[in-house]
């Protein structure tokens, strides 16, 4: 009787896990929504804030020339405790406060994931290398794993009458566009398939480039700038930096883009636009999307303009 | 007593190595994202218009051909100097931690002194390559100077003042993001500022090492043979040195460290023209040139549309002829 009754329990208990997420690794089982959470990348911090449930940890420091909080987070992200930057998490930190299931990235946290597991259930996304849709299929799964799945449902239904709004406000007949973020060293193309690309097309702003060698984001010099010439250029950089991109418009090449000669050429906060790629993220881009003019495929005015060296 | 080698009469060699040069620049002149056509390169060469293919040649490609070419003369020239003044087989700018000195010479610069000329950070490379082959030098001195030694101590110190110049990469960051240094050794993005910035060094110390040529064979020869033979070692050694570091400095200073090109070319020439260095060095100059230039050409096409850093491509060909060449000076002894 008791051999029946053990040989059974864990089926029941199976049976009890009432919530089930499929992610990269597989798929994670809870009985119950989990209340400690570590997170280890910004969109998934952004997530859980917007669905009003503050993490018991996340990467938000600057070690290893991690760059901090995106500036639209940081008031909401106040008091959240700091376990490490997303390219160096402290193992020793997220240990000590205790978390049930730490959400990690698929591609950055690779090598990782096997020391994470010791600690707590892993669940991997893809945040950094996913598509627009991607993140909002991460927000119903991470809604569901801390047990607002009504809430998320309600922040992506939310989210796609915003999108419908921009939408209206996107030229039909506007000639693709190219998006990258320079650095003081790089110049590097988000593809159609990139977050920010997958969303501008969303919004019915076709993207030039396409991934390469499975890539959706690649480095390009001036001169495949110019190669592809793009009609309309999105360079997203950060003010306390001198981006590559701005040593390029010294170059007489740059006055031959179409963008340069269109006045298309916009300027965005990389760190907000590129880097948090959660629901709060996204309303900050639809807004500065609709007041610049990018939609409509007006020239690039005001602080939205590039900034010529 | 090792057999002789079949070597090139001298006026072919230089015909070659001028050809290969040739050859090398136009490759990578016409090498890009854009396609531009060989015979359509040599005329925008000579003859720019407004067109986008001409500004593409004349602004980025151009000039960095230009800077490859300098560079890998430098170093070429650097290597044959150093292999004559300590005669061992195994010096050069890289194993001898020169390019290791110079590399974090003009980080110091980068993160201390930012607001330097151009001119004061390649004499500050310069700096950094003297102070690393001293260290070098006089570690090996003291448990006897051979040539495998040297290069092990070398090897050692290079990787010592590596780990300090990432050390100021990662501390200062911020500042050092923008410093054009890549410590793999890069050419990409090069531009006619530096050009014109190793250019004053690189001429004349090229042209002064030609001419320098004989002394050079002297030393070759031993201390004594030399003294012997009526040549003032000691002054004639620190210019020779001089020239070697600061040739390696100001290659350095607009590509970063490039290991082993000193190292291969000398023996190259060698191989085709004898010992000689009044052959010797001039034909190092063209060989590192036109080397340097393909390898960057090959690092722009091995991970399209990325560049892969071309130091790391040249010491992939590098680093079995070092095995080989330490292997066979082991042999000799």
């Amino acid at each position: 009787m008791r051999k029946i009754l053990l040989s059974v329990l864990p089926v029941l208990g199976l049976g009890l896990a009432q919530i089930q997420v499929k992610h990269e690794l597989g798929t994670l089982s809870l009985n119950a929504p989990a209340k400690r959470v570590v997170v280890l990348e910004y969109s998934f911090l952004d997530t859980l804030l917007a669905l009003g449930v503050t993490p018991v940890g996340a990467a938000t420091g600057t070690q290893g020339g991690d760059r901090g909080l995106p500036p639209y987070l940081r008031a909401r992200a106040e008091g959240v405790t700091s376990i490490g930057s997303r390219a160096q998490p402290s193992l020793e930190a997220i240990l000590s406060v205790r978390p049930e299931v730490i959400i990690a990235d698929a591609f950055v946290h690779r090598d990782l994931i096997p020391q994470l597991q010791r600690i707590a259930p892993v669940v991997a996304f893809q945040s950094r290398r996913g598509s627009f849709d991607d993140l909002s299929q991460q927000v119903l799964d991470i809604g569901r794993m801390v047990g607002k799945e009504a809430q998320a449902r309600q922040l992506l239904e939310d989210q796609e009458r915003l999108l419908q709004k921009a939408r209206a406000f996107a030229n039909p007949k506007a000639p693709p566009l190219m998006t990258a973020v320079s650095t003081p060293n790089s110049f590097t193309v988000h593809s159609n398939e990139s977050f920010i690309g997958s969303l501008l097309e969303r919004l019915g702003r076709k993207n030039l480039a396409r991934p390469q060698n499975n890539q959706t984001q690649y480095e390009l010099s001036l001169e495949g700038l110019v190669a592809l010439n793009p009609a309309t250029l999105v360079v997203f950089t950060a003010p306390d930096e001198t981006p590559i991109v701005r040593s390029w418009a010294r170059n007489p090449l740059w006055t031959r883009l179409e963008a340069v000669r269109r006045g298309r050429v916009f300027e965005f906060d990389r760190d907000n636009w590129t880097r948090g790629r959660g629901p709060l993220a996204t309303r900050f881009i639809l807004a500065e999307l609709i007041n610049s003019g990018l939609l409509a495929d007006k020239p690039a005015g005001g602080s939205f303009a590039f900034k010529a060296p | 007593m090792t057999p002789r080698r079949l070597t090139l009469d001298w006026p072919l060699a230089v015909l070659l190595a001028a050809g290969l040069l040739v050859f090398s620049l136009l490759l990578a002149v016409s090498v890009g994202a854009v396609d531009i056509p060989l015979d359509q390169v040599w005329r925008l060469i000579f003859r720019p218009d407004a067109s986008n293919e001409s500004l593409i040649v004349h602004t980025l490609r151009l000039p960095r051909a230009l800077v490859a070419l300098l560079v890998g003369a430098s170093l070429g020239v650097a290597g044959a100097l150093m292999q004559g003044l300590t005669r061992n087989p195994l010096a050069e700018p890289g194993l001898l931690g020169v390019n290791a000195g110079a590399a974090l010479g003009l980080l110091l610069g980068v993160v201390f002194f930012p607001g330097l000329p151009g001119w004061g950070m390649v004499l500050l490379a310069a700096l950094g390559g003297v102070l690393a082959a001293a260290l070098v030098y006089s570690l090996t001195a003291v448990v006897g100077l051979t040539p495998v030694r040297l290069a092990l101590a070398g090897i050692a110190v290079g990787a010592m003042l590596g780990a300090a110049a990432s050390f100021l990469l990662i501390m200062f960051e911020e500042r050092t993001r923008g410093a054009f240094i890549n410590l793999s050794g890069s050419l990409a993005g090069r531009t006619w500022e530096h050009f014109w910035l190793i250019l004053p060094w690189a001429l004349p110390a090229l042209l002064l090492a030609v001419l320098l040529a004989q002394q050079v064979n002297l030393l070759s020869l031993g201390e004594e043979t030399a003294r012997s033979l009526g040549a003032r070692v000691g002054g004639v050694r620190l210019l020779v040195a001089g020239l070697a570091v600061l040739l390696a400095g100001a290659a350095v200073s607009v590509a970063g460290p490039v290991g082993f090109l000193g190292l291969m070319v000398p023996h190259l020439a060698r191989g085709w023209v004898g010992p000689d260095y009044r052959r010797v060095l001039p034909l190092s100059a063209l060989l590192g040139a036109s080397l340097l230039s393909l390898a960057d050409v090959a690092a722009r096409l091995v991970d399209r549309p990325l560049e892969t850093p071309v130091g790391i491509l040249v010491v992939a060909l590098g680093a079995p002829f070092f095995v080989y060449l330490a292997r066979r000076t082991g042999q000799v002894h």
